[in-house]
């Protein structure tokens, strides 16, 4: 797949204002987990979460945010919101890196933090389909696209359910239940982009 | 904002695609500054009237009463 640089005025200001929501997001995410440890811990419990350090760092560049109509200003705006979220969010990936070095992959997900990183991506991920969906060149038909992607789609769960079914302590039931979570979990992005596909086809 | 865009764009025998391909934006933005939902830059303004042939005051000239009359619509 060639990637593509965005040229597209609008869609650079989307994408901006994508990464505006996510970044609101993550920030909520954050400040509930500090919010729960100043209830258990106080202040100090806050302080000694590395999680503070993240969160000063990434409001320091929003500090220097203005409020205004401007549009020039606005768009200053968002830009210095992509670069607290590209700080906030690096910081999130070095403490869940931290947890996964010190405790392995079961004591990162137990940290809280991994849950807001996951679905901060995930909606960035999708928010994102909508910008990838306007690149596209018109001449692939969506209906085709959606059943190809679903046909490979349920050839992996299949495959996946097989392999799970036949490994060690694992049922049958297990396989299956496996292949249809897969199956439902995959299938959701491709009707989003198929239904983003189709709304765009008749924009014209 | 209100424009001529479609009728210069048909004037010009343009599709949307050719023209998004002339301006370098996707014709999704053509489309929709056809239908008035998005205000392009000074930039694209100047690239979409090169591409048709057109001037700025023929494509997104609109008279004060029209142009306030909006504003107060959007607002």
């Amino acid at each position: 797949m060639k990637i593509q640089r965005i040229n597209d005025e609008r869609l650079i200001m989307q994408n901006l204002k994508n990464i505006r929501i996510v970044y609101a997001l993550q920030t909520l995410g954050m400040v509930a987990i500090l919010g729960y440890n100043y209830i258990t811990n106080g202040m100090i419990g806050v302080k000694e979460n590395p999680l503070w350090i993240v969160f000063i760092a990434s409001t320091v560049i929003l500090a220097f945010l203005s409020l205004t109509t401007d549009e020039r200003l606005i768009s200053k705006n968002l830009q210095k919101i992509r670069v607290a979220y590209a700080v906030q969010t690096l910081g999130v990936v070095a403490i869940l890196g931290y947890d996964l070095i010190a405790e392995g992959m079961d004591g990162m997900k137990e940290n809280p933090l991994w849950i807001v990183f996951i679905v901060s991506t995930t909606i960035l991920a999708f928010l994102s389909m909508n910008i990838s969906v306007d690149h596209e060149s018109n001449k692939r038909s969506a209906k085709k696209g959606l059943m190809i992607s679903l046909i490979a789609l349920a050839l992996i769960s299949i495959i996946v359910g097989t392999f799970t079914s036949f490994s060690e302590g694992f049922t049958a039931i297990d396989g299956i239940l496996t292949g249809v979570i897969f199956l439902i979990g995959g299938c959701i992005p491709f009707l989003f982009l198929f239904a983003l596909r189709e709304r765009k086809g008749d924009d014209s | 904002m209100k424009n001529n865009l479609k009728v210069a764009r048909v004037q010009a025998d343009l599709t949307q695609q050719q023209l998004a391909e002339k301006t370098g934006v996707t014709r999704q933005t053509i489309s929709l500054i056809e239908k008035e939902k998005y205000n392009p830059t000074l930039k694209l303004c100047l690239n979409i009237c090169y591409a048709v042939n057109k001037t700025l005051d023929d494509i997104f000239w609109i008279e004060r009463e029209e142009y306030e009359n909006e504003d107060t619509k959007n607002k």
